[in-house]
């Protein structure tokens, strides 16, 4: 017993990995991650491999890049390996082909992920993997963390002997992530499948100037065919290798793998071949269907590639009539998915006595659920006479009927196991504990443990869900639970807008964390949770979790609350047993923030089971209604599909739902009204000045004001208020309003931090936030009178847009995000959609921007009254800079053809037409944007009915005809790193595009590895002992080109010149680059204090302000203007209100005052470079 | 002497005060330019100017002196005599107190101006620091529209006397 652990897929793998690696090159991508950081952590502590030495780990600028350092580093004679997946095992293929070519060892583990095509996916399948096919590399499929443990070592034994290197595989996130308990191997079982001699083989084979060699070299029609047939001999051998390695690994720890596995009766008929965590599932469910007396059977594939038919051939029982093969990946356009072409070549190679009649199907593509009822599914198809050839399972496709229908529900849970579903808010702690709970029962108890977590991909107020199994027997659901034992509910707002109760079992123990107490709660509840309630007749316990907290001194941390509560409501454990084993992880978790903090948690646990108690279920008469996904007033599409998918019913909706194929609709987070804050704005108009400050900084868009004329109120809803604007010059006895959305607000606070105007208390302001416990219905009505008011603002003169003041008065076109509450990037995004909204594309590179900017199924794009607004697409992550200027070349190319036509038809179009067309178009000024509609409004007119070819052409084209803005937007990881190859590329030309970077100084999407952008000793990961190397000034760098516009900006320090340098960038004429300056949680402190931030680093000279503009320059005057004031605060005054500097000032005191002070000579450097290169009066 | 009054407005103060200073000294002053209108060709051809700028934000300009800003020294201001009046909230505001008269009068002196109409400092509600203190005195007039409205006439009144000789 004390040899198991629970531990996840990825960490199974990282953990063989790291012990037979030398060098690890890595690049983080979701869901590979985890196995790079904890080979970092290993490294940073000092762990050793098995030959006593630290691996190096190095993360790298790309995927690319990483596989470009593993080539070289087993050139060069070390043992190597590298974790990926998706797009990222893509760019590694031109280097995998050179690694196999040149007949080395290595070991590649993959989480695989789906490659994007429609759309991204950060979700499990095999095309990755299925598109390295050609590369020559073997791969090897497990399906468990069990199994991706022991293969990983079989693969790094087998490819020192075989000198062909392996692809370790795993699905993504269902097993990456899925927790399970497992026999871990130690040092000296590893040791034992390494092979020294081998090592020493590999190591003679290196590049070595005591005995130089040349590879790599160009070679010719006459021989390089006979050289690739060379390495033949080497593949003949290999999957006899990986079985004698199977063999040998069985004799060191009693576990059998072979190149294929067969499991089921040994009379089968219908079989069923795949790989990966799916046939675990199909294990569960053919030891069921054989125990009912079906002759089923199921052909574990392990060894994909070679791919041996024999051995195949061997595998498949002599019965067997039927074959079904399922891929978890798709091709379009192929005869067949790629192991169904395999087992079929073999079958026609080979040759079956029985023939069997093989069909191919495809399921599970990007982690779509896979259950034992679509396994039967399956076997059914192959007992009818005609069996669909090629189908799918688990989706209804109602365009080309490929969708095999399912049977009533396969149930083969295992019914001596105990299965609990946990729903919680992110960031609640919910699933940490979950974690630990899987720990204790796992680890201390003799139950096998399962832990599965699924997250919506909001990245605030997100929901989780965590799906946990025990019991005796081992676990091979790899399928969500569908009949929970036990459900525990969080929040208690969530029953109101998720089916919580969907999956009890009848019977079930429900735990739910109510603030109204036993009596009361029933009352509480929406009528469909009564419904369900009572239908299945569940048992009702009830816990004030906040109230225990707070007494306790834990603030609102409820988890191991809840998970007392758990423990005692489930009965796997003794109450004081699984107490005393919670308070021993409390002590291991929260031992290094101090007894107190022990303390607390230990009372809080103490406190939990006095506090909870079961709740009579009442009737089914409550008149609340559970929460509509979206808004009744949604269009069709919003409604019919956007909202199934936010209600969590996606699974159902059948495949003509996306006729459109990827292309969506924008201005649809609006219909979602995610009331996720009870902290909501609140607008004081008597004190307010009218600043507009909150609005232009409020990240989500939920603060808005309008300047209306008085008459047009008439019909205002009762608690509607208004101002005189009379702070506006020539606002007199005009109306200026300030209205919040409530139910889209996030409870960030900034915009009571930035107001200006303070009341009576510090906590009242011009807006401030006021705390309710439910959303008063006259937000909602003023919210919707202000938004239908009209957006022109009613005053006398049109202002200049180039300030906060004015710039509140343009409606947004970015609104309502899913980003973080206090986000730093938002702001940016909604300012550049007030000013070129309308007439602007984005080329949105992959991070936070392109997740909360697109993930289905809302986005925050929206449109204006005319129904124009930005459209956006996010391509990659490395080609974001050519992706954009992509759509540049084809804006222009419309336009050079437009105006030619316009040129040569001068006569039929009108001479006076004409000339207003080819007049140059002016930039920044909404009059002259207005009038250029007009005349092209007139040119459409005028070519109405019009039936030459040239004048048709010119129709089609007419939208080019007013300019289209083109913005390239991404985060530092793309601008610093993966993408600044094509970032430069683009910077180089003379093309109208402008570049925004929203520079977080870390890869904030993929949980804060650290970029170049990271600045020196703040802490990252891959940079865990503070960042060594300071930080790469991309704004220098551009500058050098001289006819780069280029700016650097803080919103929240100086928002006036924010907003001029953005609107010089879009006048700009030629490339433009802005670097905007974002606060993250990924810096570790109160986003509250987000824009208080900005400001220090703008005092300290850290984050200097400046616009570098050409043409000024022309103009005979020096093109860089330093906008921001000499230092007046030490670095240290800025950087120690942050955790990401804190934790190594706490940590290494000694280390952390040597990075800082390097760190404010490169502060004082940078800051003499600027203000020397902005002194001279000329360029 | 051409002389030239510019001023930059927001909320209507600083508009208010300069039409005051316009009235004291009408005589004097060829032109009243409210810069949200104003180019660099209109400093042309002047010889005196009274400019009147709030100080915004953390002892910023006013955005439309902000704008302006950009193009300061396209004008030629060598040898021009300047005269500087500023709004600003010792209250609220106390730790940058028309810190916008100390950025115009220090740019403007090092291009060459002169810049008359120093004022001391009397009777204002305490503030933390300004750039516009030189010396202990301000170089410009100080009027605060928020809490001593009142007083900004007479202020004005004995500033624009004051001042007066040099422009003549």
């Amino acid at each position: 017993m004390d040899r198991w652990i629970t531990i996840a897929g990825n960490e199974a793998a990282a953990r063989i990995a790291y012990k037979v690696s030398e060098v690890i090159a890595i690049y983080p991508i979701t869901p590979s991650s985890d196995m790079g950081e904890l080979c970092d952590q290993w490294s940073a502590e000092g762990l050793q491999n098995i030959w006593g030495t630290i691996p190096t780990v190095r993360e790298m600028q790309s995927e690319g890049g990483a596989a470009g350092a593993v080539h070289g580093a087993i050139q060069a004679g070390s043992l190597c390996t590298t974790f990926t997946a998706s797009q990222g095992l893509l760019l590694m293929i031109p280097n995998m082909f050179k690694i196999a070519g040149e007949l080395s060892p290595a070991v590649f583990h993959i989480s695989a992920r789906t490659v994007a095509t429609h759309a991204l996916s950060i979700f499990g399948d095999h095309s990755d993997v299925m598109a390295c096919r050609p590369t020559g590399w073997a791969m090897l499929f497990g399906g468990s963390p069990q199994e991706v443990q022991d293969l990983a070592l079989i693969a790094h034994s087998a490819t020192l002997k075989a000198q062909v290197p392996f692809l370790n595989i795993f699905d993504g996130f269902r097993t990456s992530h899925e927790i399970q308990k497992i026999v871990p191997l130690d040092d000296a079982e590893i040791k034992s499948m390494i092979d020294e001699k081998l090592v020493a083989q590999h190591r003679s084979r290196s590049m070595n100037p005591d005995h130089p060699t040349i590879r790599g070299t160009a070679q010719n029609p006459d021989v390089f065919f006979q050289t690739r047939e060379a390495v033949n001999p080497f593949y003949d051998a290999t999957a006899g290798i990986v079985a004698d390695t199977m063999d040998q690994f069985h004799k060191l720890t009693g576990r059998q793998y072979n190149l294929f596995d067969y499991i089921g009766s040994p009379q089968a008929e219908r079989v069923i071949v795949m790989m990966g965590s799916g046939s675990e599932c199909a294990e569960e469910a053919v030891r069921a269907l054989n125990a009912a007396g079906e002759k089923v059977g199921l052909v574990k594939v392990r060894l994909f590639r070679p791919f041996d038919g024999e051995k195949f051939m061997q595998a498949l029982p002599p019965t067997v009539q039927s074959i079904a093969v399922l891929d978890r990946t798709k091709e379009p356009g192929a005869v067949g998915e790629p192991l169904f072409q395999e087992v079929v070549t073999v079958l026609a190679v080979h040759g079956h006595p029985a023939a069997p009649k093989t069909i191919g199907g495809r399921y599970g593509l990007s982690s779509k659920e896979f259950t034992p009822t679509m396994v039967k599914a399956v076997f059914d198809e192959l007992n009818k006479p005609e069996p669909k050839r090629h189908f799918t399972v688990g989706i209804h496709d109602d365009i080309t009927h490929l969708s095999l229908d399912l049977p009533e529900i396969f149930d083969t849970e295992d019914p001596l196991g105990y299965r609990a579903v946990f729903w919680g808010l992110g960031a609640d702690g919910t699933v940490g504990a979950n974690k630990n709970t899987i720990k204790i029962i796992g680890e201390e108890t003799p139950n096998y443990a399962q832990g599965y977590f699924v997250y919506d991909s909001k990245k605030s107020g997100s929901v989780t869900v965590s799906h946990l199994r025990f019991g005796p027997n081992p676990i091979r659901s790899t399928y969500l639970i569908r009949q929970a034992n036990f459900v525990g509910i969080h929040q208690f707002g969530l029953i109101f807008r998720y089916p919580v109760l969907d999956r009890a079992a009848p019977g079930a123990t429900v735990l739910l964390n109510s603030p109204f107490g036993p009596e009361e709660t029933w009352e509480r509840l929406p009528r469909t949770f009564q419904q369900e309630a009572l239908a299945k007749e569940i048992k009702l316990y009830v816990l004030d979790a906040y109230q225990v907290a707070q007494e306790t001194g834990m603030g609102v941390r409820i988890n191991s609350i809840m998970q007392t509560a758990f423990f005692a409501l489930c009965g796997i454990l003794p109450p004081e047993e699984a107490v005393d084993k919670i308070r021993h992880a409390i002590e291991k978790t929260y031992g290094k923030r101090g007894p107190q903090v022990v303390a607390q948690n230990f009372a809080a646990v103490d406190q939990a089971l006095a506090h909870m108690h079961e709740a009579k279920l009442g009737k089914a008469s409550s008149d609340i209604d559970a929460v509509e996904p979206v808004s009744a007033s949604a269009p069709a599409f919003v409604r019919d599909v956007l909202g199934e998918i936010i209600a969590l019913r996606g699974d159902d909706l059948p495949v003509s739902a996306f006729r459109d194929v990827g292309t969506y609709p924008t201005g649809t987070t609006q219909y979602e009204k995610r009331s996720i804050s009870l902290d909501i704005p609140v607008w004081d108009p008597a004190i307010c000045s009218q600043c507009g400050k909150c609005v232009l900084l409020c990240p989500h868009g939920a603060m808005r004001a309008k300047v209306i004329r008085v008459e047009d109120l008439k019909n205002a809803p009762h608690s509607f208020h208004y101002a005189d604007a009379a702070k506006f010059r020539g606002g007199e006895g005009l109306a200026y309003v300030i209205e919040a959305s409530a139910e889209d607000c996030t409870g960030c606070g900034l915009c009571l931090e930035v107001c200006p105007e303070r009341g009576t208390t510090p906590e009242h302001a011009g807006a401030s936030l006021e705390h309710v416990d439910v959303i008063p219905e006259s937000n909602k009505e003023n919210w919707e009178y202000f938004v239908n008011l009209t957006d022109e603002p009613a005053l006398p003169e049109t202002p200049i847009f180039d300030n906060a003041k004015a710039l509140q008065l343009i409606r947004p076109l970015f609104e309502f995000s899913g980003a973080c509450a206090g986000c730093g990037e938002t702001p940016y995004l909604k300012l550049l959609s007030q000013l070129v909204g309308d007439r602007l594309l984005i080329a949105n590179a992959t991070g936070c921007s392109s997740i909360f900017g697109g993930n289905l199924p809302t986005t925050p794009w929206s449109k204006d009254s005319h129904g124009r607004g930005p459209s956006w697409n996010n391509s990659l992550f490395e080609d974001n800079a050519e992706f954009g200027l992509g759509m540049r070349l084809s804006i222009d190319s419309q336009r050079d053809r437009a105006f030619s036509i316009i040129k040569k038809e001068r006569s039929a179009i009108g001479d006076d037409l004409v000339d207003q067309l080819l007049a140059p178009e002016k930039y920044g000024d909404p009059d002259a944007l207005k009038a250029r509609r007009e005349v092209v409004d007139q040119l459409r007119a005028k070519l109405q009915g019009q039936s030459s070819e040239e004048l048709a052409a010119l129709a089609s084209l007419a939208d080019s005809l007013v300019d289209r803005s083109v913005w390239i937007v991404g985060g530092d990881g793309w601008a610093y790193d993966i993408g600044f190859g094509g970032l430069d590329h683009v910077l180089a030309s003379q093309n109208r595009v402008r570049i925004l970077v929203l520079d977080t100084e870390v890869y904030s999407n993929t949980g804060g590895q650290a970029s170049k952008s990271t600045p020196r000793a703040a802490v990252a990961k891959f940079a865990t002992a503070g960042k060594p190397t300071g930080k790469k000034d991309l704004g220098r760098i551009a500058m050098t080109y001289g006819h780069v516009y280029v700016a650097e900006v803080a919103i929240g320090a100086d928002d006036n010149q924010t907003i001029r340098a953005f609107r010089e960038a879009e006048a700009h004429n030629g490339p433009a680059i802005i670097v905007a300056y974002c606060h993250c949680i990924a810096h570790d402190y109160d986003m509250k204090e987000g824009y208080a931030q900005q400001k220090r680093a703008v005092e300290s000279g850290y984050w200097p302000l400046y616009r570098f503009n050409p043409a000024r320059a022309e103009r005979g005057r020096n093109p860089l203007m330093l906008d921001s004031a000499d230092p007046t605060i030490p670095l240290r005054d800025y950087v120690e209100k942050e955790g990401r500097y804190r934790v190594l000032m706490r940590r290494d005191p000694e280390l952390a005052d040597v990075l800082l002070s390097e760190a404010q000579k490169d502060v004082d450097r940078k800051w003499l470079a600027l203000s020397r290169l902005a002194a001279t009066k000329e360029p | 002497m051409e002389v030239k009054l510019f001023f930059g407005s927001s909320t209507g103060n600083t508009e208010r005060c300069a039409k005051i200073v316009h009235a004291k000294l009408k005589d004097l002053i060829a032109e009243i330019i409210d810069m949200r209108k104003a180019s660099v060709e209109d400093f042309d051809f002047c010889d005196g100017f009274i400019l009147g700028l709030p100080t915004v934000d953390e002892g910023l300009l006013q955005e439309d002196w902000r704008r302006f800003w950009d193009e300061v020294e396209d004008v030629d201001w060598d040898g021009k005599t300047v005269a500087i009046f500023g709004l600003g909230d010792p209250v609220k505001y106390g730790k940058w107190f028309v810190d916008g008269i100390g950025i115009v009068a220090d740019k403007l002196t090092s291009c060459g101006a002169k810049v008359v109409g120093e004022w001391p400092n009397e009777g204002y509600l305490p503030f933390e620091s300004s750039k516009g203190l030189r010396n202990g005195k301000f170089l410009g007039l100080v009027l605060d529209e928020d809490n001593q409205k009142e007083m900004s006439e007479e202020r004005i009144d004995r500033w624009c006397n004051q001042i007066r000789p040099s422009f003549t």
